[in-house]
């Protein structure tokens, strides 16, 4: 083992005390404050958009929404996890999480059709997709920022799985939300419109996650 | 960590002095030039320091500390500073070890860290870690991010590669027992 100098331990000291830096219990405030300001910017924005049964059966709702909701809260839950060493889930997990989310969301949808296969009935037009498709992306908005907040600078293993693990489940969560204005549940326009922009979510938290998640060296203030 | 993590000021220093020097061996065997070593141990510590906050109770505080400071070292080297042609490690040998076993260690480490810098990063990392370090797999798996499975073959085959190298080593010369 090597010997380090005391110089060195007093200039560490020094410059850790000139850095201000929350504690524990200012770092939870500020998270819950993130997740619930996430949640309702997306509920507002849902709202906004106008929650409708369009016709489908209320229980029919009930069950996506529900099993939707798992699946993003599930989702979440890894991606937001540090994990028993602070370095998060292995690779492996957050990366199914960024790939099966979309696949799962999809196959509860066509499940809960197979008891009401009438909602299967309405056609979406592609006017209808593009609509979905970019206000289930918007609605997705929020909670990727309340989730990614709680990650920031945080992982210096594998932040671009973080990254898409987040996007997915704030995708998901994107879905949740759609499910409750769109009354359309034909398999095309539920895969291109509700449950594609988990996917695209995940590839962009892909990109961005090493910027947004990796530790990198601070700046001196 | 945990009572720093609450706003303990003062246990800071306690997380220092348990990691440092660990921390600090582990940043010279990747890059063996001290100034460096420090540089990204200082850092190291100023990022344990900004996310103390997050810190889980209960959590491990030392694959978590290697991982930062492995993270920051490879950014240092990516951000393009040159490494800086290592000089031999020149610590002296004590004074109680007789010349020929003094000279046997020093051609050996030599040996052994020729080998480890032929391997690939990820072997070289995964053993130092395991080996050297003294971390156990699952520490040393999550330091990597890696699967424990992965990280004791790559272990493993540094290992092996570092048996076939040294294979023609003659035995060390035999150390004089006291009162012999």
């Amino acid at each position: 083992m090597t010997t380090l100098p005391p110089e060195l331990r007093a200039e560490i000291l020094v410059r850790v005390k000139r850095t201000p830096s929350p504690d524990a219990l200012q770092v939870r405030r500020r998270r819950v404050l993130s997740l619930a300001a996430g949640a309702a910017v997306a509920v507002a924005a849902t709202l906004a958009l106008g929650v409708s049964l369009g016709g489908r059966p209320a229980a029919f709702v009930a069950l996506t929404v529900v099993g939707w909701g798992l699946v993003a809260w599930a989702a979440s839950a890894v991606a937001g996890s540090r994990g028993r060493a602070m370095l998060g889930p292995p690779r492996a997990r957050l990366v199914l999480v960024a790939l099966a989310s979309a696949p799962v969301l999809f196959a509860w949808l066509m499940a809960c059709t197979t008891r009401w296969p009438g909602v299967r009935a309405a056609e979406g037009t592609l006017h209808a997709h593009l609509t979905c498709f970019f206000f289930t992306a918007l609605l997705s908005l929020a909670p990727f920022a309340a989730l990614a907040s709680t990650r920031r600078a945080a992982d210096p293993v594998h932040p671009r799985a973080t990254g898409a693990a987040i996007g997915a489940a704030a995708g998901a969560w994107g879905s949740v939300l759609i499910d409750l204005h769109c009354p359309l549940s034909q398999p095309l326009h539920v895969a291109l419109a509700h449950v594609l922009p988990s996917l695209l979510y995940a590839g962009l938290g892909a990109l961005v996650g090493a910027r947004l998640f990796g530790v990198r060296a601070p700046r001196e203030r | 960590m945990e009572r720093y993590a609450r706003g303990e000021e003062a246990a800071f220093g306690e997380v220092y002095d348990a990691i440092a020097p660990r921390l600090h061996a582990f940043l010279l065997r990747q890059t063996r030039d001290d100034a460096r070593a420090k540089d990204v141990l200082q850092q190291t510590f100023l990022k344990i320091h900004l996310a103390r906050g997050s810190f889980q109770p209960g959590a491990a505080v030392l694959p978590w500390a290697y991982a930062i400071a492995r993270r920051l070292f490879l950014d240092s080297l990516r951000r393009g500073r040159r490494e800086v042609a290592a000089e031999p490690d020149e610590r002296a040998p004590g004074p109680d070890v007789p010349p020929d076993v003094a000279v046997y260690a020093a051609e050996l480490g030599e040996r052994v860290r020729g080998v480890l810098e032929g391997l690939p990063e990820n072997q070289r990392v995964a053993f130092q870690l395991v080996k050297e370090e003294e971390l156990s797999i699952a520490e040393a798996a999550a330091v990597v991010g890696a699967t424990e499975a992965a990280v004791k073959l790559r272990a493993h085959r540094a290992y092996q590669a570092l048996r076939a190298a040294l294979g023609d080593l003659a035995p060390a010369p035999a150390v004089a027992k006291e009162g012999a």
